[in-house]
């Protein structure tokens, strides 16, 4: 993948390896490729960005039929020295040798994606023990994702509360779950209004760093847009005549039909006091619609549902 | 001139690309246009270090200025604004939209205001208008786009990402949720957002959602609000996620009553209206900002220009009567637009793209009248445009020094002095300060900066920095953990293996780890070591994303390993940032406890007093502690220490060591930890402050690894339940270095005690600290010594705080109360030294 990613004429163009000649090197791309996608930060010299800088040159990007284009003639053909072997490099063998040939770096890069999928499907900061058992199975199927998935799944510290805690769906997860649940299709559900409001564009993070995580999502700004999608879903989900039969509920009933309907349960106390707490409210002042309406909302914006 | 326009984005285009969009769908533009352009959306960060702690509608203490910006997109033309009948060349370059002397409002010889602007006229006046000339950049630009982004980016080089009120926003101690700063507007523009914080967009119409009336909608909100009514058990971010679910409808509902009564037409004069009750409302809100465009007058200048300049002038008048009149004093409104126009008229009845503009600053603590230079205009041809003669940061930094409180130059990334735009700061009326609050301290000035380092060791403050100390500070309560090690760069603990490369850093990320919570940690106290230092250089901890502050917390040198007691502030992602200077050097931190705004213990100061000192039998029997051999002796009960101490903090000195060695220090009754609090080799001894919490039957234990050594330990003070002491950490700074004259003479210190005034500088207040919290250094002994810290007022007394070593550095941070008069007294026993005290935070009464 990261091969392929690497050729990609989106990938050339926005990090200008486009533009990286060996009379005018560009490290843009060879710098964020090991810190990025192979190796992450410490894990390489600054000699070895300069290293893949050359690497790369002359990989770059044909205007005319809007595709990859290698230039020889681009192509720095001295020896450098990258990860301490020195010969001519080219551009795919930096990625050959930070995954595959050289066995100090290989063990810095299963440990740098093990660490991103830890953090990205458990939650930051992963245990040790986990990060080294994902890593070693990396490492032993030439960095198969599936091997090292299945492990990270099974991992003990995948099933602790930390884990099940620790993250906070991201806008477009949000979205996501929010479509399942309420079996909206996107083409009329229409949430990309609210996306950059939320704070993520798809196919636009915010740097090549990608999205972060949990208090990336959560202000009042990118909430304000979280509670317009959920009113705006609201509107649409009651013209499907969703959660009509609420106010015919009792309300433990009701608090029930909304969790498992919605894939929220089990339901925090917290939460079941709270959504007891309005149809109390709303019951006592009547609007059988409103009812229904606004208990949509306040379901839809539950906590349970924004936490995976 | 056509080609040109082509190339570039109209403004308003321009503008939608520079914002983003709060709160409401997009147009989709921003996201073509960077596309268009292959930038990424740096600016549109929404990075939250912690979760939203809710601190709705502060009230605004009667010395915080409060700053509206207007924004004039399109390029407005200074020249027909204020205009220059004084300049000959005016009336030829300008033909037909020169504006013929005898319509202009007269402000001095040969200058005149735009007609339109009669109400700007009536505030010049009465003394409350200063009109900043000739403000632009170097190497100007004409696009719309790249000159906006300079603006508002307010840098000059590079592609912008964060703008300069977002970066004041960044150094601002409130919670991030607070309602600091606000952009009237569909989407809050790139001078409003920083690299950690951003404005809350407010609607100009109202009505996001949390403001409807209707009980039906309240009862809906009620519930909502429920969500956070108690912890949930499922995690911290499950309760995050419910506290800003209710924060989100707090801010809605405190802008709410901004909406209820009906607003003037006219975009920016609703804006503005919208802006004055955003202030009345005092909801905290210190910087709003408002904008609007149709200044890009390529042809029909003057009914188009006009148009704009009495839309500005009604719009500054609605602001100001719909101002309260109590906010008076502490409002003021500047004006920005990315460039002005051609000083010559062009062929289509309008003026092209220029360089300069003329700006103004509003409001009655406004020192009136002209500032700047006039741009030169004689001898410019066709298409020249003017050169700026006021640097558009030296504006900016005016206004955020004069009326802010202070930190331009970490804002705008260097010093931009030179321009007074304020007669009085804010709140200060003319019959004296109208206030409880004192105003933001400064160094005192007299102090000359050093011209050249005398040392590649210690880094030198440039300058005296007046950064002011933080609005209502929230003294923070002691939290003491048992010791454990977060970091180990010799085997990637933390951090990868490897040293820390000169001028470089890494975040340590602190929130969450060995028993710091994730949230409501004001700051961390580490012991950091260096060991392997491949030359000379120093580590300095602070909080992560913030400036480098000029202060050392560790100096090191190869071949030795030197721990220091570190209390940083935590900043971005719950992290410390430790940064090496000059060589490669290893670092390890072990955590000692954390100060926290929630609970715990506060500080007790105690006169100084030997606890321990194994050479005469103190405490201790007398005798070095051997290889491998622990001891243990008990501290409360003495010396006023109380029996129910949470910890100590404690001054452990290491001497006589026959070998290499580390000590570490613990609560009496836990197994060993992994820590190192001294690190001990033979020939010298070597101090370092610890905080330890007292374990089974008040004591504390002692292990020396290697050799045998005598050990001196010093009890300083103490954290208890009901201890008064707060601690407030301050943005490190340098109050004392006689290297170079700095707050003592340009001497070596010697047996006569050096004295500091801390007191009153560097964010500790004039009174109400009841100690200081610093890193003392000692550089350029002739003799080993020890220095000695104590408060001002008092007797010396017969502990040391710092062990010095000739022709080293040696830094250990110290704990010393503060003298009635605000000073620390500090001694170097033996010979001469230089000394050098960088503060860190103090301890309130």
């Amino acid at each position: 993948m990261v091969h392929e990613v690497s050729l990609h004429p989106a990938m050339l163009l926005y990090l200008d390896n486009a533009s990286n000649v060996r009379k005018s090197p560009n490290q843009n791309f060879a710098r964020e490729l090991l810190e990025w996608f192979l190796l992450g930060e410490g894990g390489y010299t600054e000699s070895d960005v300069e290293a893949a800088t050359y690497a790369w040159t002359g990989h770059n990007f044909n205007k005319a039929s809007m595709s990859y284009v290698f230039r020889p003639n681009h192509h720095h053909q001295q020896p450098t020295t990258l990860f301490g072997i020195t010969k001519v490099w080219d551009g795919p063998e930096v990625i050959d040798a930070a995954l595959r040939d050289v066995p100090a770096k290989r063990a810095i890069a299963a440990r740098f994606i093990a660490r991103r999928l830890w953090e990205h499907f458990a939650h930051p900061g992963p245990p040790d023990a986990a990060l080294d058992a994902v890593a070693a199975e990396l490492e032993a199927n030439d960095f198969s994702i599936r091997p090292a998935f299945r492990t990270l799944l099974l991992r003990p510290e995948f099933q602790t509360t930390t884990a099940r805690q620790g993250m906070v769906r991201s806008p477009v997860d949000w979205i996501v779950a929010l479509l399942v649940v309420t079996g909206f299709d996107i083409s009329e559900a229409n949430p990309q209004w609210y996306l950059e409001g939320m704070g993520q564009v798809p196919f636009l993070p915010p740097n090549v760093s990608g999205w972060r995580h949990n208090a990336y999502w959560v202000n009042t700004s990118a909430f304000t847009a979280r509670a317009s999608l959920a009113r705006d879903l609201t509107w649409k989900l009651r013209e499907r005549r969703m959660f009509e039969t609420i106010p015919s509920m009792t309300i433990a009933q009701a608090i029930e039909h909304a969790a498992t309907t919605l894939g929220m349960a089990p339901l925090s106390s917290t939460t079941t006091a709270a959504m007891a707490q309005y149809l109390t409210a709303q019951r006592a002042a009547g609007h059988h619609w409103w009812e229904a309406t606004n208990f949509l909302t306040l379901s839809l914006l539950a906590p349970e549902l924004q936490l995976l | 001139v056509i080609t040109a326009r082509l190339r570039d984005l109209d403004a308003d285009a321009a503008r939608a690309a520079l914002g983003v969009i709060d709160d409401h769908p997009s147009t989709w533009s921003r996201r073509d246009f960077l596309r268009a352009i292959g930038w990424g959306v740096g600016g549109a960060a929404l990075l939250h270090t912690l979760g939203a702690r809710p601190a709705w509608a502060a009230p605004l203490g009667a010395n915080d200025g409060v700053l509206v910006v207007v924004g004039m997109y399109g390029g407005n033309d200074g020249f027909n604004t204020v205009v220059r009948h004084g300049e000959p060349f005016y009336s030829s370059a300008r033909g037909g939209l020169a504006i013929p002397v005898a319509s202009a409002l007269p402000l001095a010889d040969g200058l005149g205001l735009h007609p339109n602007l009669g109400y700007l006229k009536q505030r010049w006046d009465a003394g409350e208008v200063a009109i900043v000339q000739g403000v632009g950049y170097p190497d100007p630009d004409f696009s719309h786009f790249v000159s906006m982004a300079i603006w508002m980016s307010g840098i000059r080089q590079g592609t912008p990402s964060s703008g300069w009120l977002g970066r004041w926003l960044d150094g601002r101690g409130d919670p991030h949720d607070a309602l600091v700063a606000a952009s009237v507007g569909t989407s809050v523009p790139l001078h409003m957002i920083g690299q950690s914080r951003r404005a809350v967009g407010v609607p100009p119409w109202g009505g996001g959602f949390g403001t409807g009336s209707h009980p039906n909608d309240l009862r809906l909100y009620d519930g909502l609000r429920a969500y956070a009514a108690t912890p949930a058990g499922r995690g911290v971010w499950h309760d995050t996620v419910a506290s800003t679910i209710r924060a989100q409808l707090d801010v809605a509902a405190s802008t709410a009553p901004v909406f209820s009564s009906p607003l003037p037409d006219g975009e920016l004069r609703r804006k503005l209206v919208v802006a004055a009750r955003l202030i009345n409302a005092d909801l905290g809100l210190r910087v709003i900002e408002v904008s609007w465009g149709g200044f890009d007058t390529h042809d029909g200048q003057s009914s188009r220009h006009g148009a704009c300049m009495t839309e500005f002038d009604q719009g500054v008048q609605a602001f100001f009567e719909a101002l309260d009149p109590s906010w008076r004093h502490r409002v003021a409104m500047m004006t920005f637009s990315e460039f002005g126009r051609t000083p010559y008229a062009n062929g289509s009845g309008g003026t092209d793209h220029g360089t300069v503009g003329e700006h103004f600053v509003i409001g009655a603590n406004v020192l009136g009248g002209l500032h700047g230079d006039a741009p030169t205009l004689a001898g410019l041809q066709r298409w020249d445009r003017a050169a700026h003669t006021v640097d558009f940061r030296s504006y900016y930094a005016a206004v955020l020094d004069g009326w802010l409180g202070g930190g331009s130059s970490q804002v705008l990334g260097g010093s931009f002095g030179g321009l007074g735009l304020f007669r009085a700061g804010p709140g200060v009326s003319d019959t004296g300060p109208s206030t409880t609050v004192p105003p933001p301290t400064s160094p005192p000035s007299t102090v000359p900066p050093p011209t050249s380092p005398p040392s590649t060791v210690l880094p030198v403050v440039p300058a005296p920095d007046p950064k002011p100390q933080p609005v209502g500070p929230h003294p923070a309560c002691f939290v003491p953990l048992p010791p454990k090690r977060i970091l180990d760069t010799r085997r990637g603990l933390g951090a990868p293996t490897g040293r820390i490369g000169a001028r470089s850093h890494i975040d340590l990320v602190v929130a969450g780890r060995a028993g710091v919570p994730n949230q409501g940690v004001v700051a961390v106290v580490l012991n950091v070591t260096g060991t392997g230092a491949l030359g000379p250089t120093f580590l300095t901890a602070f909080a992560a994303g913030r400036a480098l502050p000029g202060t050392s917390s560790l100096n090191l040198r190869p071949g030795t390993t030197t721990p220091n007691l570190v209390v940083a502030e935590v900043g971005e992602a719950g992290a410390v940032r430790l940064y090496n200077d000059a060589a490669p050097v290893h670092c390890i931190a072990d955590v000692a406890g954390y100060f926290t705004s929630t609970a715990a213990a506060g500080l007790v100061t105690l006169p100084a007093r030997r606890a321990v000192d194994t050479r005469h039998g103190t405490g201790l029997s007398a005798g070095k502690l051997a290889a491998g051999r622990e001891a243990s002796v008990k501290l409360a009960g003495l010396g006023g220490v109380p029996a129910n101490a949470a910890s100590v903090v404690v001054n452990v000195t290491g001497t006589g060591a026959s070998e290499p060695t580390f000590v570490s220090v613990w609560p009496d009754g836990l197994t060993r930890p992994d820590v190192s609090t001294l690190n001990v080799v033979p020939g010298h001894p070597v101090a370092n402050l610890a905080v330890v919490p007292v374990g089974e039957g008040g004591r504390i234990r002692f292990y020396n690894d290697r050799g045998a050594l005598h050990l001196v330990v010093d009890v300083l003070a103490c954290f208890t339940p009901e201890g008064p002491g707060g601690y407030v950490p301050v943005r490190p700074q340098r109050l004392l270095d006689t290297r170079v004259g700095l707050g003592a003479p340009k001497a070596k210190v010697g047996r006569s005690p050096v004295v500091v005034a801390v007191g009153g500088r560097a964010g500790v207040p004039i009174s109400g600290a009841r100690a200081v919290l610093a890193t003392v250094t000692v550089t350029g002994a002739s003799q080993p010594t020890f220095v000695t810290a104590w408060p001002g007022g008092s007797s010396r007394p017969s502990t040391s705080n710092v062990n010095v070593i000739p022709g080293q550095a040696v830094s250990n941070t110290v704990l010393v109360p503060l003298g009635p008069d605000g000073t620390v007294l500090l001694t170097h026993d033996a010979g001469e030294a230089h000394l050098l005290l960088d503060v860190l935070g103090w301890f309130t009464v």
